[in-house]
């Protein structure tokens, strides 16, 4: 039975037509208080502000629900705002603590059970349904994952066969013991295959479940008491989703606030809302950098061997950063679907985050109205491809000084966060391929990621 | 040359063509500016009737009685005016066209289904604002079959305001409305109006009043009905009611199963809930496409997807 939220008897305040608190219950003025406001200033509510702002320009009695951050917690509110003759009177009728939007990672199967070990695969043994005590150690969702990517044999095997080839055989398992990624953790392994009711295999379901924890196997790393947390992969992998979210809400609020949707706004106060939402958007590529960062130093860190052809990709960055291009008036020349093919192996989507990032600085540091161009070719062993620019280049005592962790070389305020080209390199070198500084022959920089070429 | 009435005739016509044709090039621009896909010509007579129809409810609530026989007297002059190409209005008959479609879509499953709705359950649920409610929301769903409903009244208040005060103007120039009496008129329907009477916002207000206990219902408009389904998904992902309804029930299939995907529900559950709202038939071009790709789909990814959707429609109320 659902408990009422409505109060018996509301909570109000009245605002005179300049958004000044004229009269408050003790309640609505905690409220006002705890938002940075002082008895009879302007109401330090905003919601509630632009809420009194639009019944007072349109005259007529809203009511809405209302969603504001409190001392304590955040609260959902339904509130009534009325117009009279000398302001608006603020009622809150209804108040309950914020209920979360039920939109966190639920279970996608009907006849799923509660119960937080639940490994299922499907007939590709690509995960289904992954354990939630798993999936909260991760970053990114299992769904979709093979199973060889997140379970791996542990060497006291019970058993000859490997794990794919057991599952192959579509024979029960039970308490098999294997290594759970992202840290290598110890885990019993229970599946039985599952068949349709005209003998179709349709998968496995079972069980993951952890092993006791004096049975976890130590971190391979160096034992250091100095804790480096960018060299801690899981805390980059739990941290990143939950400073994720917040931080889309701040954008999202904040582009609502400069976009004026909930009213007018003076334009300097729209502008301050877009350096907030801009300043946020900063956050979030540190995050998905600090992300990268965490999946890198990863010891069982893999990248995929995708065919792809550099201009291809080449082509496609150039598309994605034509706008941000534009607006600096820098000219992308990019390789022509006519030109030669030069084929690489490496994994596709991380050969387009290092050529995004590399583009993305030549366009943020080179001089507006220049061009940078994206060369492909081959020397034979390697596919490469280069970024050049017409800027000041880089200086050669700085050439590999500029791959080191957090290095800006001095620049600051301008949305880097100095792992970029880190990150990049690594990369690079996952792949089995190398990224470079030099210079271009204009003087600009170039920067050159050679490739295994596909030959 | 001599200048007949048939001159005259042809003249006035070619000034009408070249007028719709014109409207309807405003009303693609203003609705569909980033739109790929171009409405067709029904969408285009339904949203010229649903807006007749708004101007019409507004006349109504100005004049009374007394606009009998000159029902949407001050259409002309405000198509002319371009006041009706204001895309929030365009939006507005757009969503009503989908509210409609998807009503009648939803109570063809099972015409007396709506007994059997969360809302029609909650009236005994014991709890007297649960059930005032729901009684609101059962009657206001009730009373948009009345054939005077007034349509003005889903409007969000700016719109409203401003729209009420166009109709006015016009009236008030065509003397349908006395000099003295038009202010009064405005002010008086302006005062009158409760924002409680949009059916968006008592369904939201509804589910505020139940919270998290009925989940189940809420997520499956078969049990729940229209507006609570929407309202939920307006809750749970911050769009606007109206541009739920016009992405349930738009062109594509795609944004529905977004929506679905986002809140994490099964395929099986998902083709069910599409049927239900778009019919068993409509997308079955895009099906083996949704089979393929639905599973693949990352809640989260979808998520955010579906918070930008809110932030370039701009619509939040």
């Amino acid at each position: 039975m659902p408990t009422n939220p409505f109060l018996a008897v509301p909570i109000r305040a009245f605002l005179a037509f300049d958004g000044r608190l004229r009269q408050a219950d003790p309640e609505f003025l905690r409220l006002h208080e705890n938002a940075g406001g002082r008895e009879f200033d302007v109401l330090a509510v905003p919601a509630l502000l632009s809420l009194a702002d639009m019944a007072m320009r349109t005259g007529m009695r809203l009511e809405r629900p209302i969603h504001v951050a409190d001392k304590e917690g955040d609260v959902d509110m339904w509130v009534a705002a009325t117009p009279a003759e000398d302001g608006i009177e603020l009622s809150i009728l209804g108040w309950r603590d914020r209920m979360e939007a039920n939109i966190e990672p639920n279970c996608k199967d009907d006849n799923c059970n509660d119960d937080p070990n639940t490994l299922m695969l499907d007939s590709s043994l690509l995960i289904v349904r992954a354990p939630f005590w798993l999936n909260a150690k991760m970053s990114i969702s299992l769904i979709g994952t093979h199973v060889a990517k997140l379970l791996a044999p542990k060497k006291a095997w019970t058993t000859d066969l490997p794990l794919i080839d057991l599952l192959a055989e579509r024979n029960p398992v039970v308490d098999l013991p294997v290594l759970a990624n992202p840290s290598a953790q110890l885990c019993n392994l229970s599946l039985s295959p599952e068949f349709s009711a005209d003998g179709v295999f349709l998968g496995f379901a079972g069980s993951l479940i952890q092993a006791p924890i004096e049975h976890i196997i130590p971190p391979q790393q160096p034992s250091s008491k100095s804790v480096d947390v960018f060299r801690d992969s899981s805390f980059g992998a739990q941290l990143a989703p939950i400073l994720r979210q917040p931080i889309d809400r701040i954008i999202a609020n904040a582009e609502t606030i400069s976009g004026r949707l909930v009213g007018p706004l003076r334009e300097n106060y729209a502008n301050y809302a877009q350096d907030i939402a801009n300043a946020a958007r900063h956050l979030a590529e540190l995050v998905s950098d600090m992300e990268d960062l965490a999946a890198i130093d990863r010891l069982d860190f893999a990248v995929a061997h995708d065919e792809l052809e550099l201009g291809d990709v080449a082509r496609r960055v150039a598309g994605l950063l034509a706008l941000k291009a534009a607006d600096h008036q820098i000219h992308i020349i990019a390789p022509l679907e006519s030109d030669v093919e030069i084929w690489a192996i490496a994994e596709f989507r991380r050969v387009l985050q290092i050529i995004l990032n590399l583009l993305g600085n030549a366009i943020r540091y080179a001089p507006d109205g220049t061009q940078v161009r994206i060369r492909i070719w081959s020397d034979g062993k390697n596919a490469c491809v280069s970024i050049c620019d017409q800027g000041r280049g880089i200086d050669v005592q700085d050439r590999e000084r500029v791959f080191e962790k957090f290095e800006r070389l001095g620049r600051s305020g301008d949305g880097g966060s100095g792992l970029g080209l880190y990150i990049s390199r690594k990369l690079a070198r996952a792949m089995g391929g190398e990224l470079i500084a030099t210079s271009s022959e204009e003087g600009g920089a170039q920067f050159v990621l050679s490739l295994p070429l596909k030959h | 040359m001599v200048r007949t009435d048939a001159h005259e005739l042809i003249e006035a016509a070619n000034a009408e063509v070249g007028n719709a044709e014109h409207y309807c090039a405003d009303v693609l621009a203003a609705v569909f500016p980033r739109g790929r896909l171009m409405p067709t010509e029904e969408i285009q007579a339904a949203v010229r009737t649903k807006l007749f129809d708004l101007v019409v409810s507004v006349e109504w609530a100005l004049l009374g009685e007394e606009v009998d026989g000159e029902a949407g007297r001050s259409w002309d002059s405000l198509t002319r005016s371009g006041v009706m190409q204001n895309p929030a209005l365009i939006a507005f008959a757009l969503a009503r066209i989908a509210e409609d479609r998807l009503i009648k879509q939803l109570e063809s499953l099972d015409p007396a289904s709506f007994l059997a709705t969360l809302p029609a359950r909650l009236l005994g649920s014991g709890l007297e604002n649960i059930e005032s409610l729901s009684q609101q929301l059962l009657s206001a769903e009730q009373s948009r079959r009345q054939p005077r409903f007034m349509l003005y009244s889903d409007l969000k208040p700016d719109t409203l305001s401003q729209l009420i005060e166009q109709v006015a103007a016009v009236l008030l120039k065509d003397s349908l409305l006395g000099a003295g009496s038009h202010k009064d008129s405005v002010r008086k329907l302006l005062f009158a109006h409760d924002e409680n009477s949009r059916l968006a916002s008592l369904s939201r207000k509804l589910l505020f009043a139940i919270g998290t206990n009925y989940e189940h219902e809420i997520r499956d408009p078969r049990l729940c009905g229209l507006h609570l389904f929407v309202s939920g998904l307006a809750r749970d992902f911050g769009i606007g009611h109206d541009l739920a309804l016009r992405l349930i029930d738009g062109p594509s299939l795609s944004p529905l199963a977004i929506l679905l995907s986002a809140r994490a529900e099964t395929i099986d559950t998902a083709l069910q809930i599409i049927a239900a709202l778009r019919g068993a038939s409509r997308d079955d071009h895009a099906l083996p496409a949704l089979l393929d790709q639905y599973p693949k789909l990352e809640q989260q990814a979808a998520i955010r997807l579906v918070k930008s959707w809110n932030l370039s429609d701009g619509e939040t109320g």
